[in-house]
């Protein structure tokens, strides 16, 4: 399998990158190899052409991937999808690893603020004066990832740790699409839309290492990123663009 | 010897660097007590070159660099994590689980 | 008059976006920061976000020039 340039650089810049050895690291590194180079692979050629075609409808005054996103992120799905994850982890447990709350507090905040971008997109691009007309407009209120919809409530974390392999695997996937959008769309709206989404997902990438690195020391330790991973990367797991993860 | 500082126009405030040098048990991340309260380096607790755990971490580009030099840290050059001998950062680690 | 927001002070919390009756505040244009800015072309003066920013010397009303480049 080649590795996309676009790929090994990012793998170069923030995956190999390692502050020390140990078994959370080798255990990181195995599954990195083994599991999710080549899914990596898949998603950053799928986001190359997915970003041209992108990239003239932006060209052309249409904004599906605002109207998407919109519906997809912000404050009512990422309080969804956070309030369930945090509340299916016992406050004790929290605190451990990585404060659980607080990274997920965060992204709540940075969900909101990438939410407006995409309003922002339509309101400057002349599809809307006001945020508040999305409330009656179908296509900013629906999504046709329905895996993604219902797996944004019913996708707990029992084990904080779980959320490593989200953090690891799912975002990182995120931030190479945003990365492959950034290189191909130059569409002004759409640099604005997706520049703060990269260095979000890249800072839930890392949160997803440093728990890998740090934490994730003993076979009992991995078996719940392993098995939250075995979840993701199940085949049915389908998204909106039909990526299938192939095992 | 280098020191680190945060450059703000890049840093994105998720403080990666403040869990990872509290949880290796240097504390050298702070956050300063000016009204937007910013995430800064005490480059007396910091023991960079040797630990470079937070620049590992980081998911700003260019928001630590090298006070003296200004040559950005984020991503981490090679010379920083290629072929590098981590013993003491391990004993380290492995020494702050073992905190009650 | 019109209104512009000093990043140094500002903590972005959003209000002004709220408030602002004509919707001249915007996410900073390709900014990465959650920052916000005054589009001075959209911005009346108006000043219901004066009232309601919590962060002292965030918003700055000035006195809009036909050269201003802004």
């Amino acid at each position: 399998m080649e590795i996309h340039p676009i790929l090994e650089e990012w793998l170069n810049h923030w995956v190999w990158p390692t502050p020390f050895r140990g078994p959370g690291v080798d255990f990181r590194m195995h599954l990195t190899r083994e599991r999710l180079v080549p899914i990596w692979n898949r998603i950053v050629i799928r986001a190359l052409e997915g970003a041209k075609a992108t990239e003239s409808k932006y060209n052309q005054g249409e904004y599906p991937n605002a109207f998407g996103g919109y519906s997809g992120e912000g404050p009512r799905m990422s309080m969804n999808q956070m309030s369930t994850q945090l509340l299916t982890v016992s406050i004790p447990e929290q605190e451990k690893y990585l404060d659980l709350l607080r990274m997920r507090a965060r992204q709540l905040w940075d969900e909101v603020k990438h939410g407006s971008l995409h309003a922002d997109v339509l309101i400057r691009g002349g599809q809307v004066q006001r945020e508040t007309e999305l409330m009656e407009e179908v296509r900013a209120n629906y999504s046709g990832s329905r895996a993604y919809f219902g797996l944004t409530a019913t996708f707990p974390h029992i084990h904080p740790l779980a959320r490593a392999a989200q953090n690891y695997h799912t975002e990182a996937g995120a931030c190479l699409g945003i990365r492959c959008t950034l290189e191909v769309n130059k569409n002004p709206l759409a640099i604005h839309e997706n520049l703060s989404q990269y260095y979000e997902e890249l800072m839930h990438f890392m949160e997803g290492k440093y728990q890998m690195d740090m934490f994730c020391l003993t076979p009992e330790d991995q078996k719940p990123v392993e098995e939250a991973l075995d979840f993701l990367l199940w085949p049915v797991f389908v998204n909106s663009r039909g990526l299938v993860p192939e095992d | 010897m280098p020191t680190l500082r945060v450059d703000h126009e890049k840093c994105t405030e998720c403080r990666m660097c403040y869990y990872a040098c509290e949880e290796i048990g240097i504390n050298a991340v702070y956050i300063d007590l000016e009204p937007r309260h910013r995430f800064e380096i005490d480059a007396h607790k910091c023991t960079y070159p040797a630990c470079v755990v937070c620049l590992m971490y980081c998911p700003a580009p260019g928001s630590i660099v090298e006070a003296e030099t200004g040559r950005s840290l984020v991503p981490p050059p090679p010379d920083l994590w290629r072929d590098r001998s981590e013993k003491w950062l391990r004993d380290v680690i492995l020494a702050a689980k073992e905190r009650p | 008059m019109k209104v512009y927001i000093i990043q140094d002070y500002c903590i972005a919390c959003g209000l002004c976006r709220e408030v602002c009756p004509v919707g001249a505040i915007h996410p900073k244009f390709q900014d990465f920061h959650h920052w916000l800015e005054v589009v001075a072309d959209e911005c009346t003066g108006d000043g219901t976000c004066l009232e309601y920013c919590p962060a002292p010397g965030a918003l700055v009303q000035y006195e809009a020039s036909a050269t201003a480049g802004r």
